[in-house]
């Protein structure tokens, strides 16, 4: 088994190098091209000069409001749903919260359950109880195992959707940064009034 | 279980942080911080072309253009222009405009060293156009100046206007100053210039000129002022004396010199308005006239040939009040009862006592009318003194004063007409007798209408003459044609005779 974790860890290191390898010989001349960003004209460089000077002074408002994958994850780590809730992703939050609270609880249900069993199974003194109580005893372990295993997927599972849902929220942010900054110049009969 | 459960979990955590799009980012720019400025450019490029965060976008645009501001440093210290250019348009961040600037000036340096001037000033536009502030432009501004000038030294219009640009921006700057030396030495033909033009254009162009501090402003103040002097001029032929008043003040005020000469013009528009008022009061356009009469105080205050002015036209307008009263107390007379003039009218007149009553009447009438006529001597009012003084003879003998009439028509000719026939009648009846009736007055139909007869008759031929004469307005009506050739002083026979008899 080691072997094979040591071969996958070799495959992805590989795939990274490789990746970063340049796919072709450099153009010098393509590369230095001043119409390569579509720039045909002075206007038209100006007009993402000033386009890129707006939505850079809208960068610190980004910064602000932005939240880190790592720290969502983490959230979700500790209490599944709960880096959904700052995302201000509350379904997901409720469903993961909700779901990990019943797998969870069902699991301990049964582990409690096979725990009571395995005393009786302990205590008993005829064989059929004996038997009988051994039986329940590992049909309710197996059951909580299967609980808890499925509690481990629905963690896994949230952290992973943690960051990609903490990823769309932050791509959202930024658009709805965008937006508010035109919803705040408008045109009135005295000109363009801006709104903070 | 326990090593699935493990590399389960790397996977996830792998494919949740290195597979995010933060990972992404950070994986492209992180070239441009160990300086490996090309990689990073090409890098931010890949990732742009399929992130879809707009925060990561610009920030990684803003470090692509950071990197291509330092491959364009590190080309211009490397003395490849064009690579630095390019570098520095693809950077198109206000951080690098200076060092494009540069570029350009250096492109344009070396094109005016090979002598390709046009190309190198091409070079100079470009950089004036893309960075206009940048700490080369007052440099190329002066130069663009020097070039213009010295190419056509009669079209300066190139040199002013750039001149114009770099004193807005850089007054007080080393290569203004230089400028302004040329400037000084095209202004006297700018003025020349501008004094050629239509005096609005001429005007802007120097109320222009006087703005920048371009040697002494003497010689463009005096060129308004003759502009404005122009303006004045041409307004007193179209009468239009307000505006003339105003731009001979505004010429004083660019020139001190020209106050003689503006203060006798002014005089001269107040003696316009005088007369052109005094026209207008011939006219009776009083209320008008006063307006001209007041404005000539805007010129010279209190102008005595103004104030007489007002004075007279008052004193006018009044007489021609009281004249028009006159007159329709007149014209009321004429048409008033006996008894409601004269208290003593009794109740039944004979004829002889209405005449008296009426001489009485039109007496005060004609004296109405002089009056009136006294204060304002409009034509009307003379008639109305003929009509009256003629009524009043009309009252007093009327057969005599229709006879006086006929025989004073147009000097004695009437009389001299009927003497022609008398001499006729007397040669055609040297045996025979003849009758001559004198004149014979008749009361004809109409107000003051009476008919004047002469008639000469043998039995070989019958004259008669025929007037009808109005005893008011002195006209006289031939009646047959024997009288109408004699109202031209002529006697003709033939015609008369059978004429007359049919009358007859």
């Amino acid at each position: 088994m080691k072997t094979i974790t040591k071969v996958i860890i070799l495959i992805l290191i590989s795939s990274l190098t490789v990746l970063q390898l340049p796919a072709q010989a450099f153009d010098l001349d393509k590369f230095s091209n001043p119409k390569k960003y579509g720039w045909e004209s002075f206007e038209q460089r100006t007009e993402f000069r000033n386009d890129h000077i707006e939505r850079q002074q809208l960068l610190q408002l980004y910064e602000v409001k932005v939240r880190s994958i790592p720290g969502t994850m983490a959230k979700s780590a500790i209490f599944p749903g709960w880096g959904h809730y700052t995302i201000e992703s509350y379904n997901k939050g409720h469903a993961f919260l909700s779901g990990s609270v019943v797998v969870l609880g069902a699991g301990l249900y049964f582990y409690s359950r096979s725990q009571d069993y395995y005393k009786q199974y302990k205590n008993a003194t005829q064989i059929d109880i004996i038997n009988s109580n051994y039986d329940k005893a590992e049909q309710n372990h197996t059951t909580s195992l299967i609980f808890a295993a499925t509690y481990a997927i629905l963690w896994g599972f949230c952290l992973f959707d943690t960051a990609e849902s903490t990823e769309n929220y932050n791509a959202n942010l930024w658009d709805n940064i965008v937006n508010k900054r035109f919803e705040n110049i408008s045109l009135s009969p005295n000109g363009i009034e801006v709104r903070f | 279980m326990n090593l699935i459960f493990k590399l389960g979990l790397m996977a996830l955590l792998f494919v949740s942080l290195f597979g995010c799009e933060t990972y992404r980012y950070r994986n492209a720019i992180s070239s441009y911080y160990t300086e490996r400025y090309t990689v990073a450019v090409e890098e931010i490029d890949t990732y742009l072309k399929e992130s879809k965060n707009g925060a990561y976008v610009t920030s990684a645009e803003l470090i692509r253009s950071k990197s291509y501001h330092q491959l364009a440093i590190r080309a211009y210290t490397g003395d490849n222009l064009v690579l630095a250019t390019r570098f520095a348009i693809l950077a198109n961040s206000p951080a690098t405009d200076t060092l494009l600037a540069k570029c350009y000036y250096d492109f344009g340096l070396r094109e005016f060293e090979k002598g390709n001037i046009d190309k190198g000033f091409q070079f100079y536009d470009q950089a004036l156009l893309e960075i206009p502030d940048s700490r080369f432009t007052p440099e190329i501004l002066y130069k663009k100046i020097e070039h213009a000038y010295s190419r056509d030294n009669t079209n300066y219009l190139e040199a002013w206007d750039l001149y114009k640009q770099l004193y807005s921006s850089y007054e007080g700057n080393y290569y203004e100053r230089e400028a302004k030396k040329i400037v000084v030495v095209f202004t006297p033909l700018y003025i020349t210039d501008a004094l050629a033009k239509d005096s609005e254009e001429g005007l802007r162009l120097l109320l222009e000129l006087i703005e920048y501090p371009v040697g002494s402003t003497k010689p463009t103040k005096d060129a308004i002022a003759q502009i404005y002097i122009r303006k004045a001029e041409q307004e007193i032929t179209e009468s239009d004396f307000a505006n003339a008043e105003s731009n001979f003040k505004l010429a004083v005020y660019y020139d001190e010199g020209q106050r003689a000469y503006v203060k006798r013009r002014l005089m001269d528009t107040a003696e316009d308005y005088i007369i052109t008022g005094k026209k207008l009061v011939a006219q009776r356009d009083f209320e008008n006239a006063f307006i001209l009469f007041n404005k000539t105080f805007e010129v010279i205050p209190g102008y005595k040939k103004a104030l007489q002015a007002i004075e007279e036209t008052t004193i006018l307008i009044n007489n021609i009040q009281e004249a028009k009263d006159n007159y329709d107390s007149a014209k009321r007379m004429e048409k008033a009862n006996l008894r409601n003039l004269f208290s003593d009218v009794k109740a039944k007149l004979t004829a002889k006592e209405r005449n008296e009553y009426e001489v009485k009447r039109y007496e005060l009438i004609l004296d109405l009318y002089k009056r009136a006529y006294r204060l304002d001597s409009l034509p009307n009012y003379k008639k109305e003194i003929t009509y009256a003084q003629n009524i009043i003879k009309n009252f007093k003998d009327p057969e005599g004063f229709a006879v006086e009439l006929i025989k004073g028509h147009e000097s004695y000719i009437i009389k001299q007409a009927i003497d022609k026939a008398r001499d006729f009648m007397v040669k055609e009846n040297v045996t025979t007798t003849f009758s001559d009736s004198g004149w014979e007055v008749l009361v004809a139909s109409g107000n003051f209408q009476y008919e004047v007869r002469y008639s000469l008759v043998s039995y070989s031929h019958k004259l008669y003459f025929r007037w009808l004469v109005n005893l008011k307005t002195e006209e006289i009506t031939a009646i047959n044609t024997l009288s109408r050739n004699a109202m031209s002083g002529e006697f003709i026979l033939q015609a008369e005779e059978n004429e007359n008899e049919n009358d007859n």
